[in-house]
């Protein structure tokens, strides 16, 4: 009977929580189409319709000093938690804020925003772990503890500044598949933490120029049995200027360098080879009332090398119907890869989103 | 090096007694009251900009700055300045006292029944346009007043004199108001946005958004 009583008591009690305690739910949908003449795709010529990943994003203060947030992906390979993280903004001395969970790294601005949030509608090869400039599966995002604080600026400066130890697994470079199973070395998968800092300046200019400067550095082990590391180190500038009420123009760019030491196992000793790559994308998006158009550029280096191996160029256009809840998104590119015949796409894309919206952040 | 230490110590222990209130505010028409009431010990500055659309401000990590240095935000409320939560949350500031200027307004407009985006730009808690109606600004006074008195009790009867002029100086104003307003009384006023539903109480006029 006691028993029950206290089960009743505790029902009751969440019942009454769950009051406060229900998080901000939002659904964001995207279908999209595109079209390409690129020999290398099996829909060359043809037409694609399709509904990429869907995302679900619960976000909710948990009490007076924290929040938390999931994101999670949808898609044909089922459901993945693209982020999980606690954020302790108001619990900490002297203005710090710590970030625990997964969460995309804060590596330059584009990186740590959802595509779907970005002013264009492809997503810059710079960023595509496939480019192999930044780790990562789909994009640089790893479990970490994350301090950070924001210091007081002079002027209209806000310098922050965000040190991160991350589970470092992304860092790890694959086994090579063309290595023997007697050459295989086990210990290739083991992993060391792997660390980030990030420094962003926001600043004003005026009444009409608003900014942020950002420097980001990551360091981790590629291979931990022979000691060799990866270290990235990467910039970032955005600028935005009110050229009337409803209109403003966006300048943005980010450049990334990457610098390793590469170890490869023949069956008896490593031997190691130093590389490094960089690259750069930049872009322009004007926007005026619920139309937005731009053009973005970037290009990619090859290792080792200077000369350019990947370029492209894009061209982009939008229309909210209402705010962030309907976007109509249209994009053009034309890329260059060395050797390869130039490649051209067309991408249409409508994204929908249901619930509450955040703004967000600069 | 004594008589510098001293000087030192003696200048630390009256920054308290001169330092001014910090009051961060989502809009400039609330700074300007938060300075009315709060005179010489307040400091009060806006986040949005005179130009700004009030909805949708972007969230600047300076705005986050400047609110880790304010003692009380002044917020809205009503579902206007939503953006204000990030700002003070990124602010990571632990001493800030939010306060809600739309407590004790009569809000009007407010839904009722099902409320849902297919109403287009809807404030399921009212219309929050309620600072355009000079008899409302005399309650966020009161608000601020009352937010001011809380982290600096000390000010109590500064704040009480400055709250009372600041409510003659409103009574005046609509008087003066309404009688410069008056031919204009039972014509229509074309709006934009639904941003002035609280003024014809004092105008009496009929209102058309488009």
């Amino acid at each position: 009977m006691q028993r029950k009583f206290i089960l009743l008591s505790l029902a009751v009690a969440m019942t009454a929580f769950a009051g406060v305690s229900n998080p901000d739910i939002s659904l964001i949908g995207q279908v999209r189409s595109d079209w390409t003449n690129d020999p290398l795709s099996t829909d060359q010529y043809r037409p694609t319709l399709g509904l990429g990943e869907v995302e679900l994003v619960a976000q909710s203060a948990l009490n007076p000093y924290a929040d938390g947030t999931f994101v999670l992906s949808i898609g044909d390979e089922g459901i993945e938690v693209e982020e999980g993280y606690i954020d302790l903004n108001r619990a900490l001395p002297l203005g710090f804020a710590l970030k625990a969970g997964k969460f995309r790294a804060p590596f330059g601005k584009l990186n740590a925003m959802h595509p779907h949030a970005y002013s264009f509608l492809q997503t810059p090869h710079l960023l595509d772990p496939e480019q192999g400039l930044l780790p990562g599966e789909e994009s640089y995002d790893d479990v970490a503890l994350e301090l950070s604080e924001l210091f007081p600026g002079i002027g209209t400066l806000a310098p922050q500044l965000s040190v991160a130890v991350q589970q470092g697994a992304l860092f790890r470079t694959g086994q090579d598949t063309s290595v023997s199973e007697e050459n295989f070395d086990p210990k290739i998968s083991e992993t060391h933490p792997s660390f980030l800092v990030h420094s962003s300046n926001g600043f004003e200019w005026g009444d009409f120029i608003v900014g942020d400067i950002g420097f980001s550095w990551a360091h981790g082990m590629n291979n931990v049995e022979a000691n060799t590391n990866t270290h990235i180190w990467g910039t970032d500038l955005k600028v935005k200027i009110q050229l009337a009420e409803e209109t403003r123009l966006t300048l943005q760019g980010e450049g990334l360098y990457r610098q390793e030491r590469v170890a490869s196992w023949d069956g008896d000793s490593y031997s190691f080879q130093n590389q490094d790559r960089k690259g750069f994308v930049c872009f322009a998006d004007l926007t005026r009332g619920r139309l937005n158009i731009g053009s973005l550029y970037e290009q990619t280096s090859g290792v080792n090398s200077n000369s350019v191996l990947d370029r492209s160029v894009k061209g982009f256009a939008g229309f909210s119907l209402m705010e962030e809840t309907t976007l109509f998104r249209l994009g053009v590119e034309r890329r260059w890869v060395e050797g390869v015949h130039p490649v051209n796409t067309a991408s249409m894309q409508i994204l929908f989103s249901m619930g509450p919206h955040r703004p967000h952040q600069f | 090096m004594k008589l510098r230490i001293l000087t030192y110590i003696l200048f630390l222990t009256t920054i308290p007694a001169i330092a001014k209130i910090t009051v961060a505010t989502s809009l400039t028409d609330f700074a300007s009251i938060a300075n009315s009431i709060g005179g010489d010990r307040v400091d009060a500055f806006a986040i949005a900009k005179p130009t700004s659309n009030p909805h949708s401000v972007e969230v600047l990590p300076s705005y986050m700055v400047k609110v880790a240095r304010a003692r009380v935000y002044v917020k809205v409320g009503l579902g206007l300045d939503g953006w204000a939560d990030q700002i003070i949350s990124g602010s990571r500031n632990t001493n800030i006292s939010v306060m809600d200027a739309s407590q004790g307004i009569e809000v009007l407009e407010k839904p009722t029944g099902k409320v849902d985006a297919s109403m287009g730009d809807v404030h399921p808690e009212g219309n929050p346009h309620y600072w355009l109606d000079p008899a409302n600004a005399v309650m966020i006074a009161q608000n601020i007043y009352r937010a001011l008195l809380a982290v600096d009790p000390d000010g109590s009867s500064y704040y009480q004199q400055r709250l009372s002029i600041f409510r003659n100086d409103a009574k005046v104003k609509s008087a003066t108001l309404k009688k410069q307003m008056a031919p204009l009384a039972n014509k229509a006023i074309f709006t934009y946005h639904s941003s002035w539903p609280y003024l014809p109480r004092l105008l009496v006029c009929e209102l058309s958004e488009s």
